[in-house]
């Protein structure tokens, strides 16, 4: 094994590298196949390449490990190592593409994400952690870097744990969960745990994980914003709805002390008639003076509508009376803790409060199936209820005839299914995924935030019910809400 | 049609109705009353036999209430036009700005809705009580002046401020009496201090008199009688310059009725040179009538419809009668009437000897004798300062409408 020329030939087809010996102006004299491979699509070697031959051969002094873009406009990026040699130079080319491309993503992952990144061995030390997670968590890599995760980042006695002898395979869900900071506040996450196998060693844990505190708050301000914007609503519609009972009481009220006067008069007369002092006064003259006087006060009109003055006059004080009952059952406050409710009742009430804003435009008709008491939060799907009622409405405003809601309730096994159906405009097929998104509205300025749907969503979630949307574009829309009689079933 | 005023209700709610019937029974004697519970019947009450002031309700299925005022204004102007509801959409509450007269909020007692009506069934108008009527009743909103556009375009902008309003609204003779309307009624905003144009949008606030400016645009006539333009400029100009003058002749208390008196003067020529498309009009320029109707005939008819304080209502009528002062003050009628005579001199020179010793006794009275004011040289300073814009004073150009031309 003395033929160096043999060596060298077979290292030169050998190596996963290009290379290339060129002369003192850079001339190709000898190169590999690799070499051929890697520069077979590009004419000519990049710019600054060439320069850093040139002062290779120029300085006499080797350059190692310099990356070139691979030129030519496509992406790649070559390693480049040139050690001169007599009478020219040897240019060694690597293909470092995926490697560049690995460490631009390990980069963006470690510092630039906004998530948090930590991983952990078999024992939930931790191996590695990326600057959002640092951030967030108030420590340095150097303080978390080896020690165990669980102990820094959760309360002592706090529920979520990683899962012991790493996670289950496969795609993870995202959990919520509280983590710790080094000063030791707290602040809320959805995280996700996933197995890493790194190499030969035991098995880890990756977990992703972002802070949703802020999120948090603003689902809350949003939930809040919602029901104002939709008590504006009402309010202006209640007002209408008080008003006009208590002006048609005032009228008849008014009418009956007309009435009153007119009969005391009446009664006056007969008084009159009948008083002896009229000794002589025949008795056609009496009853004659008796039915002038009846004639004046009308009496026949009185007899007729006093009654009807009354009935209404209670009819009208009941309207408003059942309103303001309604009124504070709409605005039901809910404790932290659900009870049970009959929802029926909550379709009737919340009907109630927002009749105006129906009954101009469409018929409602209810289909209650007699059910169990709900484990809810009644305020809530009070909430839920207004809300479909009020965009069935809208749905159904401007058309040139009446609409229909119909609303049913149904006890199917341990669930209850209540649908809202308007025989309106219907959701055109495209829109009817986005429907529940929030701030997603097809209502002008000033008309709905676009928080109604989302927020019902929200609220079946919590029940651990359902809600979905069938329509029918130029037919109408059913919106299903389904939720277990007792309940969610706690994890 | 027999003597007795005709009254119609309408409310979708039976139930009002019967209250209404039930409370103002005490008038049947002098009023005929009839009860309609939709628009459409409405309508089909009105085509059958003319009503003298209709009642209605705003918010009712099939056509609202401000579609049955509007259309009762161009189908029967001579009836006045009453709202009475519990509330008015936010959508809704222009269209009911320009189509009612007056605006009752419900609950109203029996004794409101009686009072307004009993206004109502007074004509101003001596003698021509129903053709002046039946020109004011058809008048939603007073127009723009033709070049005088860039007072209300300022309160285009999303975000105008008050400022910005008062000064359109004090530019433009049309939107300040409409302002003045709506400012008796709590539909439209809160209770001005006084009945300042200034008051008025400051207690209405911008964007609603935003939106009543440009519900007026909308409605803006479809032409102009061909000779109007310079009648309708010097008008202009005479109500800017006595508005200014009348802050200093009135007596404080009286100032705001008196600038809004001021700004009206001569609301009566704008409406009647404005055309309609309905009926051709016959006007006398000379004469400055309508129909045979007076200008000022129209005027007081359409502020008294409007429900306009009645002292404002008083000095636009009385503004070319001889003013005989009450040693107690020159009252709002007085202040107008000095103002005016001073601007009109300012104007024409003091040729016009016509009104000398009427104008001479007025300044003589001690309200004006307490100011060291050389008042006809601030009736020129006023004339001065009422300079109309750069547009207007070339623009006689005006769009014609139809028209029969007398004299």
């Amino acid at each position: 094994m003395t033929d160096v020329s043999a060596i060298l030939e077979a290292v030169e087809a050998t190596v996963p590298a290009g290379v290339a010996l060129l002369d003192d102006r850079l001339r190709p004299v000898r190169h590999n196949a690799a070499y051929a491979a890697l520069t077979g699509s590009f004419p000519e070697l990049p710019a600054p390449l060439l320069d850093a031959l040139e002062t290779v051969v120029r300085t006499g002094e080797p350059v190692a490990g310099l990356r070139v873009a691979n030129g030519s406009g496509q992406r790649g990026t070559w390693r480049a190592d040139c050690r001169p040699v007599p009478g020219g130079v040897c240019l060694v080319l690597t293909d470092v593409t995926d490697l560049v491309t690995a460490e631009a993503f390990r980069t963006a992952l470690m510092e630039d994400t906004a998530e948090g990144l930590y991983t952990v061995d078999s024992e939930g030390r931790l191996t590695s952690v990326n600057r959002a997670a640092c951030e967030m968590l108030g420590r340095s890599a150097q303080d978390l870097l080896g020690r165990p995760a669980h102990e820094l980042t959760h309360r002592p006695a706090g529920g979520g744990t990683h899962p012991p002898g790493g996670a289950p395979p496969g795609p993870a869900a995202m959990v919520d969960e509280v983590l710790v900071r080094a000063d030791g506040s707290t602040f809320q996450v959805v995280c996700s745990v996933v197995p890493l196998q790194a190499g030969a060693g035991s098995p880890g844990t990756l977990v992703t994980f972002r802070d949703v505190t802020e999120a948090r708050q603003a689902d809350i301000e949003a939930h809040h914003d919602q029901k104002l914007e939709s008590l504006g609503r009402l309010s202006a519609g209640l007002a209408h709805e008080i008003n006009t009972p208590i002006q048609f009481v005032g009228d008849n009220t008014r009418f009956l002390a007309d009435a009153y006067r007119d009969m005391w008069q009446l009664l006056v007369v007969y008084r009159e008639c009948m008083a002896h002092e009229l000794g002589e006064l025949a008795w056609d003259e009496r009853t004659a003076r008796a039915r002038k006087a009846e004639e004046v006060a009308d009496v026949e009109y009185l007899v007729a509508e006093i009654p009807v003055a009354v009935q209404q006059t209670l009819e009208g004080v009941e309207r408003v009376a059942s309103l303001v009952r309604a009124m504070k059952s709409f605005t039901y406050k809910d404790t932290a803790e659900q009870s049970y409710a009959d929802l029926n009742e909550a379709i009737r009430t919340t009907l109630t409060v927002a009749r105006n804003e129906v009954k101009y435009v469409a018929d409602v008709h209810l289909d209650l199936a007699e059910l169990p008491e709900v484990m809810c939060h009644r305020g809530d799907l009070n909430q839920v209820f207004l809300n479909l009622l009020v965009n069935a409405a809208d749905a159904l405003e401007g058309r040139a005839e009446r609409g229909e809601i119909r609303i049913s309730s149904r006890l199917a096994g341990d669930t209850v299914v209540i649908r809202f159906a308007d025989n309106g405009s219907g959701i055109p097929a495209h829109l009817q995924q986005s429907i529940f998104d929030p701030f997603f509205t097809t209502k002008g300025v000033g008309k709905g935030s676009g928080q109604g749907l989302a927020l019902a969503r929200a609220v079946l979630d919590r029940h651990g019910g359902s809600i979905a949307v069938e329509s029918v574009p130029g037919e109408g829309t059913t919106f299903t809400l389904r939720l277990p009689v007792n309940g969610r079933r706690e994890p | 049609m027999s003597g007795r005023p005709r009254v119609l209700f309408v409310d979708d709610e039976p139930r009002i109705l019967d209250g209404l019937r039930r409370s103002l029974r005490g008038r049947r004697a002098e009023w005929d009353m009839e009860f309609a519970t939709s628009g459409a019947l409405a309508l089909e009450l009105l085509a059958r036999t003319p009503f003298d002031v209709v009642v209605s309700d705003m918010r009712m299925p099939g056509m609202d209430g401000a579609e049955l005022l509007a259309e009762t204004s161009r189908a029967h102007p001579h009836a006045a036009r009453v709202v009475l509801s519990g509330h008015i959409e936010p959508e809704a509450i222009v269209e009911v700005a320009m189509a009612g007269h007056r605006f009752l909020i419900k609950p109203s007692d029996a004794e409101s809705v009686t009072a307004v009506i009993e206004q109502l069934l007074v004509h101003t108008s001596a003698s021509h009580a129903r053709a002046a009527r039946r020109l004011a009743g058809a008048v939603q909103s007073v127009p723009v002046l033709p070049g005088h556009a860039e007072h209300v375009a300022g309160l285009r902008a999303p975000d105008t401020g008050l400022e910005t309003a008062v000064r359109a609204a004090t530019g433009d003779i049309g939107l300040a009496a409409k302002l003045l309307q709506l400012s008796t009624s709590r539909f439209f905003g809160g209770r001005p201090r006084n009945s300042s144009v200034e008051s008025i949008v400051h207690a209405m606030g911008a964007p609603m008199v935003q939106a009543v400016a440009a519900a007026g645009e909308r409605l803006a006539p479809a032409g102009w009688h061909p000779g109007a333009g310079p009648l309708l400029e010097a008008a202009w100009r005479h109500a800017m310059a006595t508005a200014r003058l009348v802050e200093r002749v009135a007596s404080p208390a009286n100032r705001p009725h008196a600038q809004a008196a001021a700004l009206l003067q001569d609301i009566g020529r704008l409406v009647c040179l404005a055309g309609t498309d309905a009926t051709p009009a016959t006007v006398d320029l000379a004469a400055g009538t309508r129909d045979g109707v007076p200008f000022r005939d129209v005027a007081v008819e359409l502020l008294h419809l409007w429900g306009v304080p009645a002292p404002v209502v008083a000095a636009v009528a009385h503004r070319d009668t001889p003013h005989r002062p009450e040693p107690a003050g020159l009252g709002v009628a007085g202040a107008l009437r000095t103002a005016h005579l001073l601007v009109e001199q300012a104007r024409s020179g003091p040729a016009a000897g016509d009104h000398e010793q009427e104008l001479a006794l007025l300044l003589d009275h001690p309200q004006l004798r307490a100011q060291a004011t050389d008042w006809r040289r601030a009736a020129g300073e006023a004339l001065r300062q009422a300079e109309p814009p750069a547009c207007a004073a070339h623009s006689c150009t005006v769009p014609a409408g139809r028209w029969e031309t007398k004299g």
